[in-house]
């Protein structure tokens, strides 16, 4: 019995994702720890375009929530948009961003970082994003270096460095923590991960990697359609696959750590939304990656609207938000999959 | 032991199947059974949770023993003779410790513990994962002074040491005091205790005037940053804040992270942070939407000592201080005497 | 035959291998536009690696290596792309691209960075898919087809790079009979077009029949290419590939027919015995055969070359007297049998008719004195005007044993019915043997 199984059509599926896109933000903006009327919300963006300000909600508004809600959708993006390309790399859906310890390079980068700063906590704000952020590309420059060094860099061999150096790390980022014990408690923070310290500071710092990050795969997005024949016959067709191979991790690479260096390590997103979005879209990179970007910067944004919400005014952790909506989303797109036209 | 018997195979016997062996394991176990429930039966008798915490020792008793009294656990504990080998597994009670004297007597203390200057010298047997049941064990200590946070099994292995476990564990400042008392019942230094409770009532009394006359402010006290983490009510220094003529903006209750959006609109005078989270009033200014609220604008963000606003044991009556300080700079700058400069008798200073 | 074709594909002298040693050495090949040269030989003798050294899956240890007269550690991989085209043997079609989505891939080569494809591009598609009989699954997902389909939309996505170059390794293993014909087809038409096809054949006889050109690789050795029927013989396909099979003219194709009889490690070393067979005309091939694994060593009578039991003999490496194809027997021949048949130590006449061509065959057989063992019976097979009938009573007369088909020869049996050197009792001449 031939499948039809059909995809919708692109323009469909990017039209659907754009409108929840801005209709999450436009949420993630309206609703927060204190209540704001959308009017408000709209004349204080309003003033700030024009350079005024008139005082409590329009800070609010302007300083606190909208470049949170921004930071969320672009390290969303930059999360699905790295689990894309590892997806791609490894022919492999369960990849996600930090599969190469990446995570584990960030950790220790950030754990140092606030040892260094105990005293100083002042230079926490601009010291621990960019150790972090130090941090994992240089894991992921020795995890490449220790995979490739028998001239080919295949997916087993990356996988193995990757969890090589993902555990060492790990235990030297515990050793410091016994070593610093009053900074464990700011790491285990971090390392749940959250958008609280988000500012227009953050949005600087990750707008250009995030804009150099994505605008590398989204030109090379048959060449990852290549890559999904595996690596000879991307070969026999032409690419040059050690090379490109090198150019989308160090892309990936440079995506997770600008989102882990401002958000710390977000579990979820980076794996679950290629997934659900493959599942939808097809595997066609030209239609999967713009709509993998589209729909990781739409959950994380609900995602931290949710966790700044459900128990107002305090708040919790973004990660476990995601976890809990995505795993159950997850196992229910399978189970309509499996069940549907086969 | 090898057997070798006559076709040449080597056969070993198995020393756990052999009956003897098996009977004499047997009779050790029962004695070691036997040793420890004996242990336990003299270390001291837990009765399950009767009474709640906060009864206060008798007053002046001094050298009676043998001293009976209730713990934060709701353990009844009855101490035989004055203890000669103390360990404590939190800062606050070492400083209780030797606030009543009994510095020569503390054989353990745990790694946070740095008050007084002393304490440096003494076995560290406690750490962030909690007390080294070997170290502890090392120090052969005959009381031990825990807390809530302790677990039960790591109690039962220290009463198994022959030692006497009592939770410290106060939430107020009355609970402060009452744990005062009892380390002081239960060490024969009651008298010391009471004097020491006596003064500590006596700065806070003299804080309470100083500010009696003052509006109240409001106020907000960081704990944590990155997540903004805040102590809400009911509270140490929740309580705090409110006896130094405050009221804390958090309605929450406990320690919670707390979201930057509430925090501008609850828009405190006061904006207070422990040098463990922020040590840079500058850097709080700077952070986003902070220029708004009225603490960063008057320039009202201080930084307080977490050891003596976070530890529940003697010195928390100069935190009140500092935090009232906080509060009113101008109540302080004007009294003499016994605000300022002053901390009291039996404590050292640092 | 106009100008010289084009060499497309050129080894010199050239190693190839995966780590330091090579697989094969020397190479020397040709491949040019408009052939079909298809490599043959044994697993392992480097046949897909000879490939695999134009798209750099393998190395190039030595030598040259030469595409469209370019070396090919100096072309880039998009250009490379588009001079050659590969079908392997297995393809990998991960997740679920449809079919036609599959076979456009094959343009990435074409398609320049920040174009999307084009109407030429699409045609080029379609043409490629209706070549390959693909059309109709253009939109199912390429891991919904079963491996025949994905096997041909495989060389759908390799004739979408437009190549001059198409290297095939064992490219119809998986597909059915219709379309495997029709596969080679399409690479003999595209051949006839300016391809230049270099194809690796497990099977000897499609190789025959499709590449003009076929070369041995085995022993690390490239073979000089030729014609196949010059190429595939009995006795290359002995040295190669241990197996004794008879090569000939398939009636039908005109192109090699390879049956192969037996394989060298099955035969039985030692000689158990001789046995001496008359036959002619297939009859005693099956015979021939068992008793050649058997370990007998076999020589026959006389045969007519194209008999089918003659070739079946030169592969067993059976000997016997050669006639010319319809002849009769002459005296050498009779000669050179009656000494085949003397130094035996079992004759066996197999259910052949007699005429006056091959009547010295039975003559000889019955004269040599030896056991004897006679199939079927004389009637109806005699045309010698009774000389058969006569030989076969004298045979019957000397303790022959009778068999009722070739299944049952024993030529043990005979020799204990004759020489009864054990227990069992002397039974005279004609007990009947057991059947085998």
């Amino acid at each position: 019995m031939p499948s039809d199984r059909r995809h919708p059509s692109a323009l469909a599926v990017f039209a659907t994702l754009s409108v929840a896109l801005a209709a999450a933000m436009a949420a993630g903006l309206a609703f927060g720890a204190v209540r704001v009327p959308l009017a408000d919300i709209a004349a204080a963006i309003g003033r700030a375009l024009h350079g005024g300000n008139a005082g409590l909600v329009d800070t609010l508004v302007v300083q606190v929530r909208l470049p949170r809600v921004i930071l969320a959708a672009l390290v969303g993006a930059a999360l699905a948009g790295a689990g894309t390309l590892y997806q791609a790399l490894f022919r492999n859906p369960l990849a996600d961003p930090y599969i190469l310890g990446v995570s584990s390079g960030a950790g220790l980068g950030a754990m140092i970082a606030l040892v260094l700063t105990a005293s100083v906590t002042a230079a926490r704000y601009g010291a621990v994003p960019v150790a972090a952020f130090l941090g994992a590309l240089l894991t992921m420059v020795v995890v490449v270096r220790l995979a490739g060094s028998r001239g080919r860099l295949d997916a087993t061999s990356l996988l193995l460095a990757g969890v090589a150096i993902s555990y060492t790390l790990a235990a030297l980022t515990s050793f410091v923590m016994v070593m610093a014990r009053q900074q464990m408690a700011a790491i285990v923070y971090w390392m749940m991960g959250g958008l609280s310290a988000a500012s227009w500071g953050y949005v600087a710092m990750i707008a250009p990697m995030f804009a150099l990050g994505i605008a590398v795969p989204l030109l090379s997005t048959r060449e990852l359609n290549l890559m999904l024949l595996g690596d000879e016959r991307a070969g026999h067709l032409g690419l040059p696959v050690e090379r490109f191979k090198v150019l989308m991790l160090a892309t990936a690479a440079l995506l997770t750590a600008a989102a882990v260096a401002v958000a710390g390590l977000i579990g979820f997103v980076g794996l679950m939304t290629p997934h659900m979005v493959r599942l939808v879209v097809g595997p066609d990179h030209r239609r999967l990656l713009p709509a993998s970007l589209l729909a990781g910067a739409t959950v994380l944004v609900l995602a931290d609207l949710i966790a700044r919400v459900v128990l107002r005014p305090v708040e919790i952790p973004v990660g476990i938000v995601t976890a809990l909506l995505g795993g159950p989303f997850f196992v229910w797109l399978l189970v309509r999959e499996r069940g549907g036209v086969r | 032991m090898t057997r070798t018997n006559g076709t040449n195979c080597s056969t070993r016997t198995d020393l756990k199947r052999h009956p003897r062996v098996r009977a004499i394991a047997r009779g050790v176990g029962v004695a070691a059974f036997a040793a420890l429930l004996a242990f336990a039966l003299a270390g001291c008798t837990k009765t399950a949770g009767t009474s709640a915490g906060n009864t206060a020792a008798p007053a002046g008793s001094g050298h009676t023993f043998p001293a009976t009294i209730t713990d934060d656990a709701s353990n009844t504990v009855t101490v035989k003779a004055a203890p000669q080998r103390i360990v404590s597994l939190a800062p606050a009670n070492t400083e209780t410790l030797f606030a009543l004297g009994l510095g020569d007597k503390v054989v353990g203390v745990t790694s946070y513990d740095d008050y007084p200057p002393e304490v440096a010298k003494i076995a560290k047997v406690g750490d962030f994962q909690g007390p080294n049941v070997e170290a502890v064990a090392a120090a052969k200590p005959d009381l031990v002074l825990a807390t809530s946070g302790v677990q039960a099994d790591v109690v039962k292995k220290l009463e198994a040491l022959g030692a006497t476990v009592v939770v410290i564990d106060p939430q107020t400042l009355e609970g402060v005091y009452t744990d005062i008392q009892r380390v002081g019942t239960i060490t024969g230094t009651s008298p010391a205790a009471e004097g020491l409770v006596a003064q500590m009532k006596a700065k806070v009394a003299s804080v309470q005037k100083a500010v009696a006359s003052e509006p109240k402010v409001s106020a907000f006290i960081e704990i944590g940053q990155n997540p903004l983490y805040t102590a809400g009510t009911g509270t140490l220094m929740d309580e705090l804040v409110t006896l130094a003529g405050g009221t804390n903006v958090v309605a929450q209750p406990g320690y919670v992270s707390y979201s930057a959006e509430q925090l501008i609109k609850d828009d405190p005078q006061v904006y207070m942070a422990t040098k463990g989270s922020s040590s840079d009033p500058a850097s709080i200014a700077k952070r986003p939407g902070y220029d708004k609220i009225a603490a960063v604008k008057d320039g009202r963000i201080v930084i307080l000592d977490d050891s003596i606003v976070s530890r529940p044991g003697p010195r928390i009556v100069d935190g009140l201080e500092a935090v009232a300080k906080a509060l009113h700079p101008n109540a302080f700058r004007a009294a003499t005497g016994a605000g300022a400069g002053a901390s009291g008798g039996a404590t050292p200073t640092p | 035959m106009s100008a010289p074709a084009e060499t497309l594909l050129a080894y010199r002298t050239a190693d190839v291998g995966y780590a330091e040693t090579p697989v094969v050495r020397g190479a020397d090949l040709d491949v040019c536009a408009g052939e079909i040269v298809g490599l043959v030989g044994p697993n392992g003798a480097g046949k897909s690696t000879l490939l695999r050294a134009v798209t750099g899956d393998s190395r190039l240890l030595a030598g040259t290596l030469a595409v469209a007269g370019r070396d090919v550690r100096e072309l880039a991989p998009l250009e490379r792309a588009r001079l050659v085209g590969v079908v392997p043997q297995q393809i990998g079609a991960a997740f679920s691209l449809p079919a036609r989505e599959f076979v456009a891939l094959g343009r990435h080569p074409h398609v320049p960075r920040f174009s999307a494809p084009g109407e030429h591009d699409r045609e080029v598609v379609q043409r490629a898919m209706e070549l390959t009989d693909t059309a109709r699954l253009a939109d199912k997902p390429a891991d919904e087809l079963s491996g025949g389909d994905v096997q041909r939309l495989a060389l759908a996505q390799a004739l979408a790079q437009e190549p001059r170059v198409l290297l095939l390794d064992e490219p119809t293993s998986h597909l059915d009979l219709n379309h495997r014909m029709q596969i080679l087809d399409l690479t003999r038409q595209l051949a006839d077009e300016g391809m230049a096809v270099l194809a690796v054949f497990h099977d000897l006889e499609l190789a025959g029949r499709y590449a003009d050109r076929v070369s041995v690789v085995a022993d690390g050795r490239v073979g000089e290419p030729g014609p196949p029927e010059r190429v595939i013989t009995a006795e290359s396909l002995r040295d190669v590939f241990g197996v004794r099979a008879v090569v000939g003219t398939d009636p039908v194709t005109g192109s090699v027919s390879v049956t192969p009889v037996v394989r060298e490690q099955a035969v039985e070393r030692g000689t158990r015995g001789k046995v001496f067979v008359v036959g002619g005309s297939g009859v005693a091939a099956p015979l021939l055969r068992r008793l050649v694994l058997a370990g007998w060593q076999v020589s026959a009578g006389a045969l007519n070359s194209g008999d089918a039991d003659q070739l079946v003999a030169d592969a067993l490496r059976v000997e016997y007297p050669a006639i010319p194809p319809f002849a009769p027997m002459d005296a050498a021949a009779a000669v050179e049998a009656s000494r085949l048949a003397t130094s035996a130590d079992v004759v066996v006449v197999c259910e052949v008719p007699f005429g006056h061509g091959n009547i010295d065959n039975l003559l000889v057989a019955v004269r040599a004195k030896k056991p004897t063992v006679l199939v079927g019976d004389i009637e109806g097979r005699d045309f010698a005007g009774g000389a058969a009938a006569s030989y076969w009573r004298e045979a019957l007369d000397h303790g022959a044993l009778v068999v009722a088909s070739a299944d049952e020869v024993d030529p043990s049996a005979a020799l204990t019915a004759a020489h009864p050197s054990d227990s069992s009792p002397a039974s005279g001449g004609l007990g009947s043997g057991p059947g085998v």
